[in-house]
């Protein structure tokens, strides 16, 4: 991560200057994009054909943090700042831990599906409602309340040098739906402070719920069909329960059964590295396929950050690279172990989300390359026929 | 905790030179404990690892199916056929009648899942049909190109030793020719499905092309 | 959400207007009347299940565990409302060369031509608006006027400028993606400023390499018809980038996925549009059911049996049957009734209903007319990859040989470039597996010698498939009253008890010229394509492949489109058709008949849009008749409402 932890070691603190402001709005990029391979690791470790629901049920939220770091990136672009993605610093070092959050929560790792990888994934999206240490001074709590903070920065900010000095970003910058598709929620301009603070209400309310309920805000926002927050979403696969419309948010579901069956997973060592991977003989297929999948997922990375600079149109190369890295992580989670022992034991590889400073340099080079030879323009129809940036598993 | 069965590795092992797939690619289906149970299940068990031996002897290591007996020539396609599909298919009568099988000497898909993990798809480079969906636009882009026999030989680790079938490279590149030189007789592609309840592996297959066919 | 509820709790209900069927056609016009208050009853014969998730993955994982994947494999058989399924038809050598049927039907059909109707569709909620592709070309005006302009089939008693602002409607109802400008070039839209809600989808590999090779050559079809071919998009119901200047630039919002929220809103290119696209961004009627108003009673498992006379030439009441299990023969009947019924439960269900029901007689035109697009395939192996198998079944089409020319001596035709490889004329990539490893077996059950294995087989197959070129050649099928559906309730009947029907089915001189000049022109393509031709409709081993013939001493064979039309045609001549052009029975005054079945002929375009159109601009005059039904009692209205009897 690039500023999330600064920001968390200062302390509890509103942003008071636009440089804040934007230092802050990086954090948010970062804390988004952190849950998503962790989410990834979940979903993708479910055994074909089994726990459609769970599968579903993860989808749908790992979708929707793309959508907030996208959202973020607008609200990043509309106050003037740079969003800086293709990084390798950008991906946290898992276990990890949660930025801008109480220090007693455990760190966040990756885990394939089962209970332990859904407690973190309920500690993650858990309500700032249920945390009782939660006051001004007592520093930072969740990543409601930090989003809390941003919207109070902004508002004061406004208020003190007006909209125009808040919101100087240009709005070709900015991610539109036509860019953007297949998610939850629905992605939008942020040209000034009611969009910025909607987006704000859009990304705390998809994860913890409109206060006091388990709903998220998607139909009063979107005329979306009404739907569950991420917290509530969760639980209803850790308790194998679905929720009642009228139950309340501190209460277990009280719906029909759920079916979960927790043994069709592919159990991984959640710290595995390609070097590890490099070491055995049996292991070469891994390590090839391990290095192709961070080399695959910089790409995306590189791919977000033009999209996120100046050229939105850019998601359209994006989307299929991420449907490209479910295909390299699924055929991991499939194949043992390259460690004999860890086999043994009954342990599969995984996809290890490393990436180095040369494999990210090479990713932005290939980037760039391929965005010149496609040549997407901005409200065109898409055509992808001259794109071949992915397709390297 | 399940690590996968010492059986389901060496059945894994044996399919490569059956599908000219490498053991990283059967795994990453998610499918070898099913099939080895679904030949199990159509061929006998104990007929199976008689079958697996004899076949690890016509292997050398790549396959020569004129080194097997009929039958086990027939279970050999049909494990390759699952592979590749999905499915187990219909096979031979007089292979059928051999087994002395109990079941209906019918083509079924194993499970919807051992459908999207078919490895024809691969292949040719793309995905299967209703499922794994590449992205928006994607069907635009040039498909990729494919690799070379030889490059196929070597991942699947089968180029120590030369076997009596070990193909002939050439670098043709003609439309009756694979990469690899294998010529494209029409007898090595589906004919017309002259009724749409024909399964598959029960199809007629090609005959001359009419330009090949009015010339002869 | 959509709610459904059983036909016995439906019984309760009093309705303005009573739908049978909730496809395309009936679902539009429930949703419309719906949301001027009207009080609906929407009778669906077969089951629901799709409109949750859970039901529609249910029905993702049958078409995936299907071995025969046509374009029924991802709905249920169901027994209580049985659908025509393209697995009913065999070939049968014994006729062949005796002037007998070279086929033999064992289906819910009864077919009793010489040809076999080859055509399905589904009785579940949803109908064939479930397994469509979801390609939406307009007519040609020229399509509408065949028997004056070229002197055969019938014409519309409407023209195309009559249907262009509900052809316009209805794109947006559908939620087309299209390229406006190429379908002007086509005559098709003439609206100077008109946009599709959503750009085209984006064309194929194959497309392009089509276009690459065929763009401005010239091809003659064995009539002499010199055409220059041209390489088009196709306007689809399915989900693309909006389009940001669409109606006044209010732009268009992209319906997603029915039962999950926020999924479907782009097509991913799971390539399997026909029979279920798996994230739902191919449009379905599952989407308009979703928009019901609160006035709108949706009732599955619900089956239509007759529709009952009231006084004068009205009628009073449709009588249906309920069921719980579609395994059981076990049924409920029930009445209700209403002021307007409409029946739209496809061209061949409309006309079962309206002969068991007895009504709208008088042209004796009811189940004649009957009408597909015979399709002959032809596939070919190109020089280079092509990249099969992926996006939508076809993006683009050669429409050189839609219009004008030689029209009057064959039908034309419209040729599809698909997207999907020998998968609909061999069985591939499936059966090429089984080729290239000798599988199977020979024709006396001995195991095949050869057959390729391990690298050799993947490289094989890989070369193989990756070069398939197929092309769908759609042929006009003009109105001819010999071609029918009809019913006999003492012998042909379904478990239910319902009338079966029974299809007489023949291809005229002028379809077989189109099918044969169809197949000519393919093959000169495939040359100027650089590609070997594999086509081939020979009998095999004796055995005549389905919907064969041989004309001008030529094998050929056509497949059905699922493209069920004709029936209970429109026209002005209440002698001789059956409804009017708002698709009003001219015998009874609150009798509607909608869908394919209304229309007298079906030019070169996939059906469903037109129908779409019809539907929506007779749900005007529906609306219109229902407010003039319930004007409160005065001297005025009542002299109206005399004037109309």
């Amino acid at each position: 991560m690039i500023n999330a932890n600064e920001v968390h070691d200062a302390g509890f603190k509103v942003p008071r200057t636009i440089q804040e402001l934007r230092t802050y709005l990086q954090a948010a990029l970062e804390v988004e994009h952190l849950t998503i391979p962790v989410y990834m690791t979940g979903m993708y470790t479910i055994r074909p054909g089994t726990n459609s629901t769970a599968y579903y049920t993860i989808r749908s939220v790992l979708l929707e943090e793309m959508l907030h770091m996208t959202m973020a990136a607008n609200l990043l672009n509309a106050v003037g700042g740079e969003p800086e993605v293709a990084h390798p610093e950008f991906i946290g070092k898992y276990p990890a831990q949660l930025p801008m959050s109480s220090t007693a929560l455990a760190p966040i790792g990756l885990r394939h599906f089962s209970r332990e990888a859904l407690n973190t994934f309920l500690a993650i999206e858990k309500p700032r409602a249920f945390h009782t240490d939660e006051k001004d001074g007592a520093g930072w709590t969740s990543i409601g309340q930090f989003y809390d903070t941003v919207g109070q920065g902004i508002r004061a900010l406004v208020e003190e040098q007006g909209e125009h000095e808040v919101f100087t970003g240009s709005r070709g910058k900015q991610v539109g739906p036509g860019d953007f598709y297949n998610s939850g929620g629905e992605v939008f301009h942020v040209t000034g402070l009611d969009t910025a603070l909607t987006a704000l209400e859009m990304i705390s309310e998809q994860g913890e719920g409109v206060h006091d309920s388990i709903w998220d805000s998607d139909d009063q926002l979107f005329g979306e069909e009404r739907q569950l927050a991420h917290y509530f979403r969760f639980n209803e696969i850790a308790e194998g329960r679905c929720y009642s419309p009228n139950d309340a948010p501190q209460r277990p579901p009280s719906g029909p059964m759920l079916d979960v069956t927790w043994e069709d997973t592919y159990p991984i060592k959640g710290d595995s590295t390609v070097a590890e991977y490099g070491k055995y003989q049996h292991g070469r297929a891994v390590h090839r396929k391990a290095v192709a999948f961070n080399e695959t997922y910089a790409t995306l990375l590189s791919c977000l950050e033009t999209a996120f600079r100046g050229a939105p149109q850019t998601m359209a190369m994006a989307v299929p690279i991420m449907l490209e890295l479910r295909d390299l992580a699924q055929q991991l989670y499939r194949n043992p172990h390259p460690n004999p022992a860890h086999a043994k034991d009954g342990y599969f590889a995984s996809a290890t989300f490393e990436i180095s400073t040369s494999q990210m340099e090479q990713a932005k080079q290939r980037v760039a390359d391929h965005v010149a030879a496609v040549g997407l323009e901005a409200g065109q129809p898409v055509d992808l026929s001259r794109d071949t940036v992915g397709s390297n598993g | 905790m399940r690590p996968i069965p010492e059986d389901t590795l060496r059945f894994v092992r044996l399919c490569v030179p059956l599908t000219g797939f490498a053991p990283f690619d059967l795994h990453a289906t998610g499918m070898a404990q099913l099939y080895l149970d679904t030949a199990r299940q159509q061929v006998g068990r104990y007929r199976l690892d008689t079958f697996l031996t004899e076949l690890t002897e016509a292997c050398t290591p790549l396959l020569d199916p004129s080194e097997l007996s009929e039958t086990d020539r027939e279970i050999a396609r049909a494990i390759t056929y699952l592979w590749y599909t999905g499915a187990w298919p219909k096979l031979a009568v007089d292979a059928h009648a051999d087994l002395r099988r109990e079941m209906a000497n019918t083509e079924f898909v194993v499970a919807p899942s051992t459908y999207v993990e078919g490895l024809v798809w691969r292949t040719f480079q793309s995905h299967p049909v209703g499922a794994k969906p590449p992205g928006f636009g994607t069907w635009g882009r040039e498909p990729a190109e494919l690799p070379p026999l030889t490059e196929i030989v070597q991942e699947c680790g089968l180029a120590e030793q030369t076997g009596g079938s070990r193909p002939e490279e050439e670098s043709t590149r003609g439309e009756r020719s694979v990469p690899g030189g294998t010529r494209i007789e029409p007898h090595m592609l589906p004919g017309p499905r002259v009724a749409r309840d024909v399964p598959p592996s029960a199809l007629p297959t090609a005959r001359a092309p009419r330009s090949e066919r009015n010339t002869a | 959400m959509i709610e459904t509820t059983t036909g016995a709790e439906a019984a309760r209900g009093s309705y303005d207007a009573v739908v049978v069927g909730a496809g395309w056609a009936g679902s539009l016009i429930a949703e419309k009347l719906g949301r001027r208050g009207w009080r609906v009853l929407v009778l669906e014969a077969g089951e629901a299940g799709t409109q949750t998730w859970s039901g529609y993955l249910d029905s993702v994982r049958t078409f995936h565990s299907a071995v025969a994947k046509v374009p029924n494999s991802a709905y249920r058989h169901n027994a209580a409302a049985p659908s025509p399924d393209v697995l009913d038809l065999s070939p049968d050598a014994s006729g062949s060369g005796e002037g007998r049927p070279e086929y033999t039907a064992d289906g819910y059909f009864v077919q009793k031509g010489k040809m076999p109707y080859g055509t399905d569709y589904v009785r579940a909620l949803g109908g064939a608006g479930m397994h469509w592709l979801g390609a939406v070309p307009r007519m040609h005006p020229d399509d509408f006027t065949t028997r004056s302009t070229y002197g055969y089939g019938r014409d519309w008693p409407i023209d195309a400028a009559d249907l262009e602002p509900y052809y316009e409607e209805a794109e947006k109802e559908l939620g087309v993606a299209g390229d406006a400008e190429g379908q002007r070039h086509l005559g098709v839209v003439s609206d100077s400023g008109y946009l599709y809600p959503m750009h085209r989808i984006p064309p194929s590999h194959i497309d392009k390499y089509c276009h690459e090779k065929l763009e401005g050559r010239e091809v003659t079809d064995p009539m002499g018809d010199k055409r220059e071919l041209h390489v088009r998009s196709l306007p689809q119901a399915r989900n693309s980038t909006p389009a940001p200047e669409y109606d006044k630039r209010k732009g268009y919002r992209p319906k997603g996925a029915v039962g999950l929220p926020n999924y479907g809103e782009r097509c991913v290119g799971n390539a399997s549009c026909v029979p279920i696209c798996p994230v739902q961004a191919k449009s379905t009627p599952l989407r308009v059911q979703d928009g019901f108003s609160d006035s709108v009673t949706l009732a599955a498992r619900s089956v239509a049996t007759r529709v009952l006379r009231g006084q004068d030439r009205r009628v009073r009441a449709v009588e249906y049957r309920s069921y719980n299990d579609p395994a059981s023969p076990t049924s409920e009947s029930h009445t209700v009734r209403a002021d307007i019924v409409v029946l739209a439960a496809h061209a061949i269900e409309n006309a079962r209903l309206l002969l068991a029901s007895e009504l709208a007689t008088t042209s004796g035109q009811v189940g004649r007319n009957l009408m597909d697009h015979p399709t002959t395939l032809a596939w070919a192996l190109a020089a280079d990859q092509v990249g099969p198998y992926r996006g939508p079944g076809h993006t683009s089409g050669v429409e050189d040989f839609r219009f004008g020319g030689k029209r009057r001596e064959r039908a034309p035709f419209r040729i599809e470039l698909s997207n999907w490889g020998w998968t609909w004329s061999t069985g591939a990539p499936m059966s090429n597996v089984a080729s290239a490893l000798a599988l199977g077996g020979k024709s006396d059950g001995g195991v095949k010698t050869g057959g390729v294995f391990g690298p050799q087989l993947r490289s094989l197959l890989g070369s193989t498939i990756g070069r398939q070129l197929q092309l769908q050649i759609a042929v006009e099928q003009s109105a001819d009253e010999n071609n029918r559906v009809t019913i006999d309730p003492r012998r042909y009947r379904d478990a239910m008890g319902n009338p079966r029907p029974i299809i007489h089915y023949d291809l005229g001189e002028h379809v077989r010229e189109g099918v044969y000049a169809a197949y000519e022109v393919s093959e000169r393509i495939f040359t100027e394509l650089g590609a070997t031709s594999y086509t081939d409709h020979e009998p095999v081993d004796g055995v005549p492949p389905l919907g064969h013939f041989v004309h001008r001493g030529t094998d050929l064979t056509y497949h059905g489109a699922g493209h069920g039309a004709g029936t209970h045609i429109m026209g002005t001549d209440p002698n001789d058709s059956v409804v009017d052009a708002d698709q009003r029975t001219h015998d009874h005054p609150n009798l509607y008949a909608v869908g394919c079945g209304s229309m007298p002929s079906v030019g070169t375009s996939n059906p469903t849009l037109t129908m779409c159109a019809l539907a929506l601009r007779s749900a005007e005059r529906i609306h219109r008749d229902l407010a003039a039904l319930s004007q409160p009692t005065n001297l005025r209205s009542r002299a109206n409402a005399e004037e109309k009897v």
